[in-house]
C-alpha cells in the first residue's frame, strides 16, 4: 500500500468513525439510569440499588394493578348496571345448557328472525377465570352459519342458579 | 493509586451514557441495557475504590457492564451477542431531521455496515468509532488480547470500506 492510499483510508476511517459516533448519539441516557447515578452517589447505596433496579418493575406491577382494578371497577359498574348483551335480551332468550362446567358455562341464545334474518339457536360459550364475567364466543348451532352474531365485549353474566 | 472515591456524580452518568448505548448496540434490546445500565452504576459505585484512574472511569465501567450482561445471560440461559438483524436500532440511532439528508443517509450507511460486521468486530468497531477507545482500553473490556483488538479493528474497517464502495458504486 502506498502512502496515498494510505491516506485515502485513514481519511475513509475517520469519516467512518464520524458517521457512526454521530448515529449513536441519538441514544441517550434513560431517566431511570440518571436517577440511579443521583441516587447512589448520595445516598444509600443498598437502598438506591432497590430503588433503581426495581423502580421498572415497580412501574410493571403497578401497570398490572392498575388493569386490575380498572377491570375490578368495570365489572362491579358492570354488576350494578347489568348490562344487556350484545344481543338484546328483549328479542334473546337465554337458557343455561345442562354440559356447562365450572370453567365455561354454555348458554343457549334464541335468537329470532328479526335480528339475524334467520331463526335459531346459539350456544354461547363463556371461559373466564370468573364465573360471571363472560368472554364471548359463540357457537352457531343452526345451519347458517355466516349469520353468527359477532363476539361482543366482555360482559358480567349473573349466576346462573 | 486510586482514586476512585473522588468519582463523581458525572464520572458516573458520562460512564453509564457509553455502557447504555455498548449495551444497546449490542443487545438491540432497550430495556434490557437500561437494566445492566443500572446495575452496572451500582456495581461501580460499590467498588469505586478499585478504579486507578478517574480519566478511564468510563472504560473502566464497560468492563463491569460486559461481565454484569454475560452473567445476565448465563443466568438466562442465552447466548449474549450483538444482534444480527439490529434495523430497528439504526433507524432510531440515525440523526434527526435537522441534519442535512446526505448526511444522514451516511450515518445509515456507516450503521448499516456496522450491523452486518461478525459480533466481535462490530464490538471492536463500536468501541474504537464511538467511545474513542484504545485497542488496550477495548481488550481490557472484551477480555481479549491487544492484538487481536487490533487485528479485528484491521478487518473490521476494509470490511466497512468494502461494503460502503460496493454500496456507492451501483449509485455512481
Amino acid at each position: 500500500m502506498n502512502r496515498n492510499e494510505s491516506k485515502t483510508d485513514d481519511a475513509a476511517a475517520t469519516m467512518q468513525d464520524q458517521n457512526l459516533r454521530e448515529g449513536h448519539q441519538m441514544w441517550q441516557l434513560p431517566p431511570s439510569c440518571q436517577a440511579a447515578a443521583s441516587r447512589v452517589v448520595s445516598g444509600n447505596v443498598a437502598e438506591a440499588h432497590r430503588y433503581v433496579w426495581n423502580s421498572r418493575r415497580w412501574l410493571s406491577a403497578a401497570v398490572v394493578a392498575t388493569t386490575a382494578a380498572a377491570w375490578l371497577v368495570i365489572m362491579s359498574w358492570s354488576k350494578l348496571d347489568q348490562p344487556e348483551p350484545t344481543l338484546q335480551s328483549s328479542v334473546v332468550q337465554r337458557v343455561p345448557v345442562e354440559h356447562s362446567t365450572q370453567d365455561e358455562a354454555v348458554f343457549d341464545y334464541h335468537i329470532p328472525e328479526s335480528v339475524l334474518g334467520v331463526e335459531g339457536h346459539f350456544a354461547v360459550g363463556m371461559r373466564s377465570p370468573h364465573p360471571n364475567i363472560e368472554v364471548v364466543r359463540l357457537l352457531p348451532l343452526i345451519s347458517d352459519a355466516s349469520k353468527t352474531v359477532a363476539a361482543g365485549r366482555p360482559r358480567y353474566i349473573p349466576p346462573t342458579e | 493509586m486510586s482514586d476512585g472515591e473522588s468519582l463523581d456524580e458525572a464520572d458516573l452518568i458520562a460512564g453509564a451514557t457509553s455502557v447504555y448505548r455498548f449495551l444497546r448496540r449490542w443487545s438491540g434490546d432497550p430495556e434490557w441495557a437500561e437494566d445492566m445500565t443500572q446495575e452496572t452504576i451500582v456495581k461501580a459505585w460499590q467498588s469505586r475504590g478499585a478504579l486507578m484512574h478517574r480519566d478511564r472511569a468510563t472504560a473502566w465501567m464497560l468492563t463491569i457492564a460486559r461481565r454484569l450482561a454475560i452473567d445476565d445471560s448465563r443466568r438466562r440461559g442465552d447466548r449474549l451477542q450483538l444482534q444480527h438483524d439490529s434495523m430497528d436500532c439504526v433507524c432510531a440511532a440515525v440523526p434527526p431531521p435537522q441534519h442535512d439528508e446526505e448526511i444522514r443517509d451516511e450515518v445509515r450507511r456507516a450503521m448499516t455496515a456496522m450491523d452486518r460486521l461478525p459480533p466481535r468486530q462490530r464490538a471492536v468497531m463500536y468501541l474504537t468509532a464511538v467511545e474513542d477507545l484504545t485497542p488496550r482500553e477495548i481488550a481490557e473490556i472484551m477480555d481479549l488480547p491487544a492484538a487481536v483488538v487490533r487485528s479485528n479493528l484491521f478487518v473490521a474497517r476494509a470490511r466497512m470500506r468494502s461494503m460502503l464502495s460496493n454500496e456507492a458504486s451501483p449509485r455512481s
